[in-house]
């Protein structure tokens, strides 16, 4: 036997070793594919992981133009812009659902989420990204122009009040992530991520079978991913925050700090105590609404709705005292750095 | 082991050189690819700028530097400093991106939605691939 050849043989396999350790393909066994979008206003990610998650991807892109397109009420061609021009329309089959779903946390959420804000995003400046304090005056002046009880519907044709226009941004990208969810099922995906300007929902476990871990914004720092209030494990759910400091400017002269959630009662950012509400539910579109609707309402309100739709969402709600409440459904999959209280 | 040593102690010289020099070469070709691996791949945090999604460029934390990005959208200057990286200038209409301040850990972005650019930190290193690791952030 030649002893040379197998001492060469055994440094090649050596070498060869060597170099696969070097580069480990962690995704080698699972197709993905990672794509990102400008849309609504906002910088979305799609990640999914099957052997169609190309195409699906794809999909999900054209997707998410079809509804920008359709929804966006910043776009003069689109639905809700033609809707708001002309005062009444037929809707389409995507904004059937979205209305029939804003009309419900409208009424069970005694108007704290309400479609017909539209004109007052605009006098606040919120709609065109140059927000300033508008007088008294005109703030109570387009407040009488705000009521979706006024909306008449009617057979899938909407009619709205005289000077009104309706906005349905506020529930949009939670439906936008509903509609990705049933793309990446037709497309078997076997898991999947997206954000949507930081409306997270994720499909399936994560590839490796564990939970999604998703951290929630700390209130006091967006923009440190180091100091978050805490983490979300979890699976085939939306998780969805409302906070003041998305949006907001401070007044020259008075110095005070207003935000982009309007309390459709009073005309101004909402000022319930709480400063971040995150939703966790199947149901992104809920989801959506409910954010903005429980930032409004404030603890005591949101916990009693919890209450009697517990089945239906989880939450977590940060007030202006820093105190951190979760509800339930979240125990043990919830962390944080900082104490929170369990709602029951 | 010992069974190699035996074998390597009466060798026919004439016949062990060219193994010698191939087992050499082997082995050096080898170090020399593992030393270019870890320098280029092995790990480290970089700044990726996109452009409307696209990669346009990937650069390492570890070296200072200042790069101006133009697209028919507008211009962007992104300054790479102290293992840190931020927008240093602007002429979007909002100018959000240039206070949005310094970021310096893995997934943190820099966006500005007008010029539809991103800078997000990447880190290919696999120790910070740990179980605790953040999958997402939700804003």
């Amino acid at each position: 036997m030649n002893t040379h050849k197998i001492i060469t043989a055994f440094a090649v396999f050596a070498l060869f070793i060597s170099l696969c350790g070097c580069t480990p393909d962690k995704t080698a066994d699972t197709e993905s594919c990672s794509k990102e979008i400008f849309a609504m206003d906002t910088y979305m990610t799609v990640t999914a992981y099957g052997e169609n998650a190309e195409k699906a991807v794809n999909e999900v892109l054209e997707e998410i133009k079809r509804l920008d397109d359709l929804l966006s009420a910043g776009n003069d061609k689109s639905e809700i812009s033609i809707l708001n021009k002309n005062g009444s329309a037929s809707l389409s089959d995507d904004s059937r659902y979205l209305y029939e779903k804003a009309d419900r946390i409208y009424r069970e959420t005694g108007g704290a989420y309400d479609i017909t804000i539209l004109p007052l995003m605009k006098l606040w400046g919120f709609q065109d990204g140059d927000p300033s304090l508008p007088t008294d005056r005109d703030i109570k002046n387009t407040c009488q122009l705000i009521g979706a009880d006024r909306l008449i519907y009617n057979d899938g044709r909407l009619t709205l009040g005289k000077g009104q226009s309706i906005d349905l941004g506020g529930i949009a990208k939670g439906y936008t992530g509903d509609r990705i969810m049933q793309i990446f099922e037709k497309n078997n995906i076997s898991s999947g991520i997206i954000s949507l300007g930081g409306n997270v929902q994720c499909f399936g476990k994560k590839p490796d079978g564990s939970l999604w871990r998703c951290g929630i914004t700390d209130p006091d720092h967006p923009e440190d991913m180091s100091k978050l209030a805490g983490t979300v494990s979890t699976s085939d759910k939306a998780v969805i925050t409302s906070g003041g400091y998305e949006r907001f400017f401070t007044d020259k002269k008075s110095g005070r700090t207003f935000h982009h959630i309007m309390d459709p009662k009073t005309g101004f950012s909402a000022d319930s105590g709480l400063i971040s509400v995150t939703i966790v539910s199947s149901d992104g579109t809920l989801a959506d609404g409910l954010s903005t609707a429980c930032f409004v309402m404030g603890q005591q309100d949101s916990v009693s709705y919890w209450r009697s739709h517990r089945d239906e969402f989880d939450m977590i709600l940060i007030t202006d005292s820093r105190k951190i409440l979760v509800t339930k459904g979240l125990e043990g999959v919830f962390s944080s750095g900082n104490d929170f209280e369990i709602i029951d | 082991m010992l069974c190699v040593v035996k074998i390597m102690k009466k060798p026919d010289i004439k016949k062990i050189k060219p193994d010698v020099i191939l087992i050499s070469v082997l082995i050096i070709t080898g170090l020399i690819i593992m030393l270019f691996v870890l320098i280029f791949s092995g790990g480290g945090r970089y700044a990726e700028i996109k452009s409307d999604g696209k990669i346009i460029e990937k650069l390492s934390l570890d070296t200072d530097t200042e790069k101006t990005i133009e697209t028919e959208l507008g211009k962007n200057t992104v300054v790479v400093e102290n293992s840190s990286v931020y927008m240093k200038d602007a002429d979007c209409p909002d100018g959000i991106c240039k206070n949005m301040g310094r970021i310096d850990k893995k997934g943190q972005s820099i966006i500005c939605l007008p010029h539809k650019l991103v800078v997000v930190i990447t880190d290919d290193s696999e120790e910070n691939t740990d179980e605790n690791s953040i999958d997402i952030i939700v804003k």
